[in-house]
Order: C-alpha cells, then structure tokens, then sequence
C-alpha cells in the first residue's frame, strides 16, 4: 500500500537522486570526460552524416512512402538491447535503493520504485539528449515542418521510459532470484555469462546481415513497441499508419503500467524478503572443524593455491585471490578491453574484413594486460578500512610481492592461451611460440607496472557496483595509464613478430618524421635543411633494414625495456607504500 | 624505561594544529586512558604512535622504537582503529587466519590463541564462520580486537575498543586489558567512555584542541578539579575541557 502523495515523494526522491548521481559525475574528471566523449562521439559523427545528407532528403523528400517494417524491427531490436543492458544495471548496481535503510522506512516501495525509475529515466535522457535534439532539428529541416519538435522528444521518452521499466522489472526479477534460490546465488557469476552470452549472439544474428544464420530485424516488426516509431512520421511526407502507431502506445502504456505494477511488487518481496545462504551445502564453505582459524585463508581459495612463495607474502596472495573470487565486480573495468576487444575484432573476422590470424596477437596482447591489471590496480583502496591494519603488520616488499603472485601465477595460462589460439590461427610453431612469449612477458611486466600505478594513483571512494556500496574499482587514470604503458610497446612487441615490416615502418617514423617537418620549414639549404635531411636518412636506414633485424632487435629492445620497466615499477611501489600516510 | 615517549610531538595540516607539542610519558606495563572531546587531536596522536602518519615536529618512541619508522615498528605494536580494520568478505576466522599469517605466527600458537581470545569474548564458531559483512558492530569490534593483540605486541593501542559491545562482552574486554597490562604489553586507549578509563586505566591524559591539558591517575584529577571535592572522572574532564581554553598551557598537567 502506497502512502498519501506517493507520486509526488517518487517524482522528488527520483530527482533528488538525479542531482546526486550527476554530481557524482561532475566530481570524478574522467569519468565525466569518457562520459562527454561517449555522448559527442556519436553526435559529431551523426552530425556529420546529417550535414551530407538532411539537404539531400529535404530536396527529394519521398513523398507517401510507408514507414517499412525493418524500422520498426529495428526500434524493438534497439529496445531490447536497451532493457538488457538496463537490467544488467539494475540487478548488479540497483537493485536496492540508494540508503535502503532511510528510503525502506521513509516511503513505501512503490515510491522507491517509481523514484528509481524516474532517476534512471532522467540519466538515460541525459545520456542521449544531444544526439535526439540533432536527429529532431534534422528531422525539422529535412522534411521542412515542425512535428519532429515534438514527435521525437515524445517518442524518445516513451521510448526510454518504458525500457527503463522493462529494465527494472527484469533487474528486480534477476536480484530475487539470486536472493531466493540458492542454486541462482551459487552459480549466479555463470548463469548471468550464459544469458550474456545467448543475448549477444542473438542481437549478433540480427545486427550482422553477412553471418550465417543471420536474421532480419523486420522479423521483430511484429512485437508492437516498434510500432510506437510511427509517430514519428505524423506531420511529414511519410506515410503514417494510426493502427501501428495506436498499438504502440498502448503497449507502451501497457509496459509502463503493468511493468511498473510488477517491478514494485518484485522489489517489494526482494528487499523485505530473507536472502538464502549462497554457501548452503557448499562443502567448500567454511566449516566448523577441529582447527577452524588456521589454514581458512588456504581453504578459502581453494582449489587455487599459491605455490613457490611462502609466509606473509602468500598470505597476501591468498588474500588477494580471496578477494578476487568473492567481489568479483571489482574486476570488471577488465570487460572493457576484453569484449570490446576481442568481439570488435570477432566481428571484423565475422564480416570478413580481418583474418582470423590476428586473434593470436590479440590475445597476447590482452590477456597480458588482463593479467596484470586484474589484482593491483588500486590495491591501496581495495584494502578499505584494513589499510591501517596492513601498514602496521607488513613491509612494502611483502606487501607487494604479495600482490604480484597471483599475477604471476596466470603467465603459464596466457601462455598457453596465446599459443593455443595462435596456432588455431594459422602461425607456425616458432611465430605461435613468440607471441605465446610475448603474452607471458607482458603478463609479467604489466603485473609489476600494477601495483606501482595503483598505489601512485589509489582510489578510495567506493562506487557502487553489484549489491554493494562499497567497490572501488582503479581509478579511470590508473586504468588509462597501465593500458598505455602495456598496450604501446606490447603491440609493438606483437608487431616485431607477426608484422615486422610494419613496425619497421613505424619506427623508421623517429627519422622520418621529424625531417618532414623540418623540412617543411627548411629551406632547399641552410642549417635547418641538413638537419631534416639528416632525419630522413636515419628514416632510411631504418627502413632498408633486413627484417630479422628489426625482429630481434626492437623486439629484444622493447623486452629488455619491459623488464626494465617492471623493475622500477616494483621498487616504485614497495617505496611508496613504504612512505604512504593514509589521512 | 618508557613504553611511550613523546618530545614536542606535533602535527599540523596546513594552518590547522592537530597536536601541539605534545610531550608524554607512558610507563611499560601500564594502561594509559587518553581522554578528550571529539577533535582533540587523540586519533591524530594515535596514528603518528603507530607510524600511520609522520609527525611534523618533534619526536616519538614507541617500546624502544622510532615512531617513523615503521620496520621498526611493527612486531612491536598492535592497533584497533575506530573502524574496525575488517574484510567484509572474509569470515572471522580467515581474517585472522590471514593477519596471523602477515605476522608470521607459529600456526600451532596462534590457533590456541584465537580460539581464546573468541571464546573470552563469547564469539562461538558458527558465528566466526560467518561473512564479517554480516556481523553486528560488537561482533566485528571482538574479532578487530583479536586482531589487534594476536601477535602478543609490547604496546597495543585501542581506539574505542567498547564501542558497539553489549555490557557483558564490555566487560570482559576490560578485564582482557587488564590482563594484558598484567602481563606486561602496555595499553594506550582512548574512549569516551570515562567509566571505563576509570576502572582500568593507571594514568590519564586528557586532550584539548591539541594539547595536553591534564595527566595523572584518574584519582588525582578528580581531586585536582577546582572545588577539590571527591567528583567524578566525568566532572574533571567536562571541567578540563571546557576551561582550558582560558587557563594557562599545562596549568592542569601532573
């Protein structure tokens, strides 16, 4: 039961929410820059697209045609992806309000609810305002009337309006069964990859025209919230048809509803319901033994285990695989690289456009990076209110010897990874065993680079990812910066074994390019000019050098340069967790 | 010799003096109640003892120990900070399983003693099986706790060690102090909770907007209060505390 005014409390907590989430933005630099830059990306390149285009439609506007049916196809497709990725949110980071405790006993649910997907709403708005004020001004122009200013606007709310709900409906829906069941809460990190893995193959089917088994996005004209697309023809030359554009409203109207009916009565359950014990009947759960504390740390990760090293460096290990397995949303900055990577470069494959070779190199290079990023990225922050605890019991040089074991621990598995699919990608032994080396090395080099990083730019505000308030995941510049100095010379290091003729190239560019712009200030003679002609022959030299030079040479320089650089990273982080004062 | 020694200790940040030249002297084996309103400077004094931050003047000792330097430091000292030093994703147990692992404690020793010092503090072990995310403020104070003194540390430093603790569970911990101090490892504990400096500390000191404005067993300063009469710690502290402003630097110090 709602209490009095609840529409008017939902429409104030959902902005008072609002306001504190952009500020939160507001105040973290990067992620307001990588923020600005996702948004104005696309718009500059819409925009650009508009600029060629919108003249060409406004003088041949095709009069009376019907709005086809991949369009609508394509909004529900659209649609859908937008609910997933909504209800991902919502089931790892929302489902619980902001301060459940104040909120829970303040309002009743069903003002949470709609409080919370008023707050969603206006981010998701926020997200895409640029772009959907370019489309409705183009939209204006092209077709010469005034209906896109209001059309688009509307249908855009509704639009993202009714998949925030959706998206909370099936967020709340994926929380309470990993609160209720307890085979969803002890498998809940594989059951949500399968669903991830099951919904991105779909949407590939129907993004990727040139795949087989591929499938037409006019197939999805027949679910009716596509239809709400028609509306935006009212007003314009375009065909308009009432029947689609009604039955879209009322199904839109019927998810904003009904959906919002059933989110509240599912949050409601899930936040005042008792979550089982995922660790029921889990025979590696904690057990009340004969000797209970000693040995809980090792049972606790096992069936991993930290071999070779011994004492409080592998308690630090121990600990910091521990933490790994249990707040495993902490590792997701690892996403980015990984899907964006390796399913960019699948579907450059899919399509044709790539060969199916450059999945080797990729994987030295990523799983590299992944394995040194993955554990001490921010390891300062990750020890929350334990820091004090952890200055006051080791020493710098435990402490991070600590942290690179784990790491450490993966190079044979990137190893192998990077040989086994480079020789599925078609490299002879000796080219698959380079990059597998290279994996390793990178792996290697990347974890000692980690810990240096982390603790130089540490991030000890918790964000909140999952269910917890209480994440810090490595500052944005953390993570740029590792990447940097991993990813450069790593896909150099790649390239002086699959490409050396290419990298021969790009390194000849420490002669060519400065005696081009030197050149192009020099005269035909003078001081300037023998210079830049100077850079040009090094240029050269470099270029008209046989390539196994240039194989074992780069390439045995970016090594000995890695290893160096791992080295001044880990006395840089021992000295400096050393000196570090923590308030 | 002194467990705790201080010359001039000074901390400042930017224009503000957190510490002022503290001076102070802390007897092995003894436990010190560190006492003074919210802002004091107590916490700031306990982090530069522990090495945690650097002081901007003067110099620290700590069981024979430079305060800053934390080698030095650390076997001998224990610390339970305000905020109990937890992994909310660790059980009790493998929380101490891991801090005795980083002190590199005789396994065989170390278990005797945290199955002790649980069973004192009335933490059974279906309940130190549990995730520390679930435990009550009390139950993650008595494994903080445990985790201060484990490695048997010559001084150990308590931040609110009773905060959060239900009155038998208070108690007990007093009596573990007590017992600490017994055995030799001194206690220096700061809390708000008079009564319990009363019952177990041998000297106090009182803090005031950085300095010390009053030291000695908590009898003498209840006797050295303005009237003279028998008062409580209470009275005395509310008095120093407030007055000190206008008295003379030291005025109150034994």
């Amino acid at each position: 039961m709602a209490e009095p005014n609840w529409a008017r409390h939902a429409l104030r907590a959902g902005s008072f929410e609002y306001r504190r989430s952009v500020r939160a933005v507001r105040k973290d630099t990067g992620r307001l820059l990588l923020l600005a830059f996702s948004v104005l990306l696309p718009t500059l390149l819409l925009g650009g697209m508009a600029a060629l285009f919108a003249p060409i439609i406004r003088e041949n506007v095709p009069d009376g045609h019907a709005v086809p049916a991949a369009l609508r196809g394509g909004a529900t497709l659209f649609w859908l992806f937008g609910v997933f990725l909504l209800g991902q949110r919502t089931s790892s980071a929302h489902s619980e309000p902001v301060a459940a405790p104040f909120v829970l006993t303040t309002v009743s649910p069903r003002t949470a609810v709609v409080g919370g997907i008023v707050a969603e709403s206006l981010r998701v708005l926020t997200y895409v305002l640029p772009t959907a004020a370019l489309v409705t001004l183009v939209g204006a122009y092209a077709f010469a009337t005034p209906a896109p200013l209001l059309t688009v606007p509307l249908v855009g709310c509704l639009f993202v309006a009714s998949a925030v709900v959706a998206g909370r409906l099936a967020g709340y829906s994926t929380a309470w069964l990993v609160a209720r069941v307890p085979f969803v809460a002890r498998h809940r990190t594989g059951l949500s990859a399968l669903v991830a893995i099951i919904f991105f193959g779909l949407y590939m089917l129907f993004q990727l025209p040139s795949i087989p088994y591929s499938l037409d996005p006019a197939l999805l004209s027949a679910v009716p919230l596509g239809w709400i697309v028609e509306l935006l023809a009212v007003g314009t030359p375009i065909a308009f048809s009432p029947v689609h554009a009604a039955g879209g409203l009322l199904t839109v109207a019927a998810v904003l509803v009904g959906g919002g009916w059933a989110a509240q009565r599912i949050a409601a359950s899930l936040w005042f319901g008792d979550e089982v014990d995922p660790t029921e009947g889990d025979d590696a759960a904690v057990t009340t033994t004969e000797r209970p504390a000693v040995g809980a740390l090792e049972r606790a990760i096992s069936p991993l285990s930290v071999p070779l090293v011994t004492g409080p460096v592998r308690q630090v290990a121990r600990w910091t695989l521990l933490r790994a397995r249990r707040e495993p949303q902490r590792l997701n900055f690892l996403m980015v690289p990984v899907f964006g990577g390796i399913s960019g470069l699948g579907s450059m494959v899919l399509q044709g456009t790539v060969s199916p070779s450059a999945f080797g190199p990729a994987v030295a290079l990523i799983a590299g990076w992944v394995g040194g990023a993955a554990f001490a990225l921010n390891p300062l922050g990750d020890e929350g209110p334990v820091l004090p605890m952890t200055l006051t019991t080791v020493s710098g040089r435990t402490y991070v010897r600590g942290l690179l074991a784990p790491a450490l621990l993966t190079v044979p598995t990137v190893g192998a990874l990077t040989l086994g699919v480079a020789v599925a990608g078609g490299y002879g032994l000796g080219s698959a065993l380079a990059l597998a080396g290279v994996g390793c090395l990178l792996t290697a080099v990347g974890a000692a680079l980690a810990p240096a990083i982390g603790i130089w730019f540490p991030r000890y505000s918790a964000i909140r990812i999952g269910n917890s308030d209480d994440v810090r995941p490595p500052r944005l510049l953390a993570g740029a910066l590792h990447t940097a100095l991993v990813f450069v010379p790593g896909a150099m290091l790649v390239g002086a074994v699959v490409a050396p003729g290419l990298v021969r190239l790009v390194v000849s560019g420490v002669g060519a390019v400065p005696g081009f712009l030197l050149g192009l200030v020099a005269g035909e003679s003078g001081g300037i000019a023998v210079i830049a002609s100077s850079f040009d022959a090094i240029g050269a030299g470099i270029r008209s050098l046989p390539l196994g030079v240039v194989q074992f040479g780069v390439g045995g320089l970016l090594a000995a340069g890695g290893v160096l650089a791992g080295w001044i990273g880990y006395r840089e982080a021992v000295r400096r967790f050393d000196e570090h004062e923590p308030y | 010799m002194p467990a705790i020694e201080t010359t001039d200790l000074t901390k400042q940040y930017g224009d503000t003096v957190a510490v002022a030249g503290l001076d102070l002297a802390v007897d092995a084996g003894s436990v010190f109640g560190f006492l003074g309103p919210n802002g004091a400077g107590k916490t700031t004094t306990m982090r530069m003892l522990t090495g945690l931050v650097r002081p901007t003047r003067g110099r620290a000792t700590v069981a024979g120990a430079d305060a800053t330097d934390r080698d030095a430091l650390r076997p001998r000292i224990g610390y339970l900070p305000e905020e109990p030093p937890l992994y909310d994703h660790a059980t009790a147990y493998e929380q101490l399983d891991y801090a005795a692992g980083l002190r590199d404690l005789d396994p065989e020793r170390a278990r005797e003693r945290i199955d002790d010092l649980l069973d004192r503090l009335d933490l059974p072990p279906e309940d130190a099986s549990g995730r520390i995310a679930d435990y009550s403020k009390g139950m993650r104070q008595k494994v903080a706790y445990v985790q201060a003194v484990l490695h048997e540390p010559d001084v150990v430093f308590l931040d609110e060690p009773t905060s959060g603790l239900d009155p038998r569970a208070a108690r007990t911990l007093r009596e573990l102090i007590a017992e600490l101090a017994d055995g030799g490892t001194t206690v220096f504990l700061s809390t708000h909770i008079l009564p319990v400096v009363e019952e177990v500390a041998d000297t106090v000191g009182i803090l005031y907007d950085g300095e010390l404005v009053a030291e000695g067993a908590p009898a003498d300063l209840q006797r050295r209060a303005e009237t003279g009469e028998a008062r409580s710690l209470e009275d005395a502290f509310l008095e120093l505390t407030t007055d000190a402003v206008d008295a003379a630097p030291g005025e109150g110090d034994g």
